[in-house]
């Protein structure tokens, strides 16, 4: 195991009445890529800025490699921040740009060449280093700007949503780059985004977020296909996954989840049996993804599981059709499935929940119950 | 109800330009049908939407709605409803004035106005916003109200330049699903400008790809997708992009092949004979990230050394990149394959999914 390069402990920011951040518990690990996801409001920039000394944390401590930094200025802590306009100068080059924050330091000339062209081959810019920054293309754009953040030497990297304006191939392309460059050059980075499927692309491990608190903390895998509350399950993945609240009901000895109308009926014995007990009730919410729900389009062998089709979206690799179930209009399910025949609107097919993929929620507490 | 033909319309603008040229655009879109224009900024969309609105005088050509020549019709005779990416709400009227003004302006009389703005409202579920003022609303709500304000026109056809452009992710997927199932409800034409292939995808009954103000297909989604007729529509659909690399058709003993630094694959039994169709015989071959499978030893002559160069998981799927030389190769697979990085792996480019363009036009060769 990796030593714990940042940790926080019961982390709080509150602004008047509004707690920005509650009571965060967090253990980053030495060359950990953590990605710090939620919608906006929920506290991941706050958070980011309190790592940076840009704002004074209420209450709680942040611990960089076992020294508390809550009241060092943010140019003596061991973090450098990767701003989302990366703010170079367009007119210098990639050399000057590198040196600048050294030559206003007023260092010896020859440390500032030499520590130029070792960071510029770690990002691998040294065949650029006299384009002016401006002529350079977005992914060479972003490793001067890592690079000049990494002049300084910080031993831990901030992002704040570095590839939000640019256009959607170049995102994944650049991504894919960064993760990359942050694997060979064995820094951690701390990356902030509302972005979901950047959050899963680049991080070993995401925090989700939301209203101020911690709401799950693993691998993206991980929070796919466990994740702990409604809010996760809902946040994490797309198409999103798909809720519908049911009743447990006990008919001769099984175990049956029947939608409100009963248009929907499974019988969930096996599942339940791992659960506790004490745990059910009455009413209760499946999720299940998507992709975790086939059809048949030759429409229902039984009298359960039928299914109007809304809509299809034949998306090139994948189909999405969007299935209403027969009576329960406001039941609306997803599918995610492979093109092959396309059913028409209206049509009537069959919908099957693959049973090993299905979650029980909690309609109180909106905890994954599994 | 409405048709719309663009016969061989252009659009120079002159002096300060602030839309793209088009050139020679023929289009017909039928009845009651979603068409989706995809293009990237500045390709002519927007210059084609408001060619058929008339807010902007044609050099050649002639715009025809239900058949009827309307180039030099003043567009608010044209009965169309023009729905722009910047929602400009009333910021100082209701839900309800919003809706209803453009009613008032054509002086429509006041219980006609109210039973019409109920009803829309009602079909929109917007009932509870009509007292409110627009800064109260949401993005979807916002969203919502200019609908319903196109809405009350009762238009004969609809054209949206990119409305779902500034809503965030989630709300974009849920407001696309409405657009369409209202979209079916009423029936009605439907013209929708983005620069996003998944909306396209999603929406359109058929696409028009344009690029550098000319048209460069039109078919269905899925033909689109399967058969794009030249580079940039490959290059312009699919997320994400299709794999390009430069190649040479060689022919060796009986043996045809395409020849690339990193790879030589046998196209010998494959049809229809492509020879000679590709000037100098120097073609790009395409292959969708989708379309290639991955192996730990070289299964045949034509699979290609490549070294894992980063993972991306995805949740139900991941994007795994290799190299070879100096290039990359995307490919998406299942998510629960994991390798470690810079090992070497062998990669098939499925023969009946390779796509290849003359190099010099971008055109398919099949």
């Amino acid at each position: 195991m990796s030593k714990v390069k940042l940790k926080l402990e019961h982390l709080t920011k509150v602004f008047g009445d509004l707690i920005a951040v509650n009571d965060l518990c967090v253990d980053i690990f030495d060359n950990e890529f953590v990605c710090i996801l939620g919608p906006s409001g929920c506290g991941k920039t706050t958070t980011l800025n309190m790592f940076a000394g840009l704002e004074r944390p209420t209450s709680g401590n942040i611990i960089l490699d076992d020294k508390v930094i809550n009241k060092l200025p943010p140019q003596k802590r061991d973090i450098g921040l990767i701003f989302q306009d990366y703010a170079l100068f367009e007119n210098m080059n990639v050399y000057e740009n590198l040196a600048f924050s050294m030559r206003v330091k007023r260092r010896p000339r020859r440390e500032v060449d030499s520590k130029v062209r070792e960071v510029a081959q770690a990002v691998e810019v040294s065949h650029i280093l006299k384009k002016k920054y401006g002529s350079l293309n977005p992914g060479e754009m972003q490793r001067v700007a890592i690079g000049r953040t990494m002049i300084s030497g910080p031993s831990v990297f901030l992002l704040d949503e570095p590839l939000d304006n640019l256009d959607a191939d170049m995102r994944v392309t650049m991504r894919a780059e960064l993760k990359r460059l942050q694997k060979d050059l064995g820094k951690t980075m701390i990356y902030v985004t509302h972005d979901q499927e950047e959050a899963m692309s680049l991080a070993d491990r995401i925090m989700v977020m939301e209203s101020g608190l911690l709401q799950q903390m693993d691998s993206p895998q991980e929070i796919y296909n466990h994740p702990v509350n409604k809010f996760v399950a809902g946040f994490i993945g797309t198409p999103p996954m798909n809720f519908i609240t049911c009743k447990l009901e006990s008919v001769n000895g099984k175990l049956m989840l029947n939608s409100l109308k009963g248009a929907f009926s499974m019988d969930v014995s096996e599942v339940v049996r791992r659960l506790d007990e004490g745990k059910l009730q009455n009413e209760i919410i499946v999720g299940i993804r998507p992709e975790n729900v086939s059809v048949n389009i030759d429409g229902s062998q039984s009298e359960k599981g039928k299914a109007i089709v809304l809509r299809v979206e034949p998306l090139g690799p994948e189909l999405v059709i969007e299935v209403a179930l027969e009576g329960e209009s406001d039941n609306v399910i997803r599918v995610l499935t492979e093109p092959g025949r396309i059913p028409g609107t209206g049509a009537e097919i069959e919908i099957i929940f693959r049973q090993d993929k299905i979650h029980l929620i909690d309609p109180m507490r909106e905890k994954v119950l599994i | 109800m409405a048709t719309i033909k663009l016969d061989n319309v252009t659009k120079r603008f002159r002096g300060e330009r602030e839309l793209c040229n088009i050139y020679g655009i023929n289009l017909e879109i039928r009845d009651g049908e979603f068409f989706c224009l995809i293009g990237p900024s500045n390709s002519g969309k927007s210059t084609t939407l408001r060619a058929i609105a008339g807010l902007v005088s044609l050099d050649e050509g002639r715009v025809y709605i239900d058949g009827v020549d309307v180039t030099d019709l003043h567009p608010s005779k044209r009965h169309l409803a023009m729905l722009f990416e910047t929602l400009a709400l009333y910021p100082n009227r209701t839900g309800y004035e919003n809706i209803a003004s453009p009613l008032r302006t054509r002086k429509v009389p006041p219980e006609e106005i109210e039973r019409t703005v109920l009803e829309v409202a009602r079909l929109l579920g917007l009932e509870h916003l009509l007292n409110r003022l627009p800064e109260t609303f949401s993005g979807g709500e916002r969203q919502r109200v200019a609908i319903a304000r196109a809405l009350v026109q009762r238009p004969r056809v609809y054209l949206l330049d990119e409305p779902l452009g500034a809503l965030d992710a989630r709300l974009r997927l849920s407001m696309r699903g409405e657009l369409k199932r209202l979209q079916r409800d009423l029936g009605q034409t439907m013209v929708f400008a983005t620069h996003d292939q998944e909306q396209a995808m999603a929406l359109g009954d058929r696409i028009g790809v344009i690029g550098a103000g000319v048209i460069q297909q039109i078919d269905a989604p899925q033909d689109i997708y399967l058969k794009p007729k030249n580079k940039f529509v490959a290059k312009i659909i699919g997320k994400p992009q299709m794999n390009f690399f430069e190649c040479e058709i060689t022919d060796e003993g009986n043996k045809r092949l395409l020849v690339n630094p990193a790879f030589r694959i046998d196209m010998t039994s494959f049809k229809p004979d492509f020879s000679g169709r590709a000037k100098n015989n120097s073609v790009i071959l395409g292959i969708r990230p989708t379309d290639i499978d991955i192996s730990d030893q070289k299964e045949s002559q034509d699979w290609v050394p490549a070294q894992v160069h980063i993972s991306e998981p995805l949740g139900n799927k991941q994007i795994l990149d290799f190299r070879t030389g100096d290039k990359m190769i995307r490919t998406v697979v299942r998510p629960d394959v994991s390798y470690e990085l810079d090992e070497t792996k062998w990669l098939n480019f499925r023969k009946e999914r390779l796509h290849l363009f003359d190099r010099e036009t971008g055109v398919s060769i099949f």
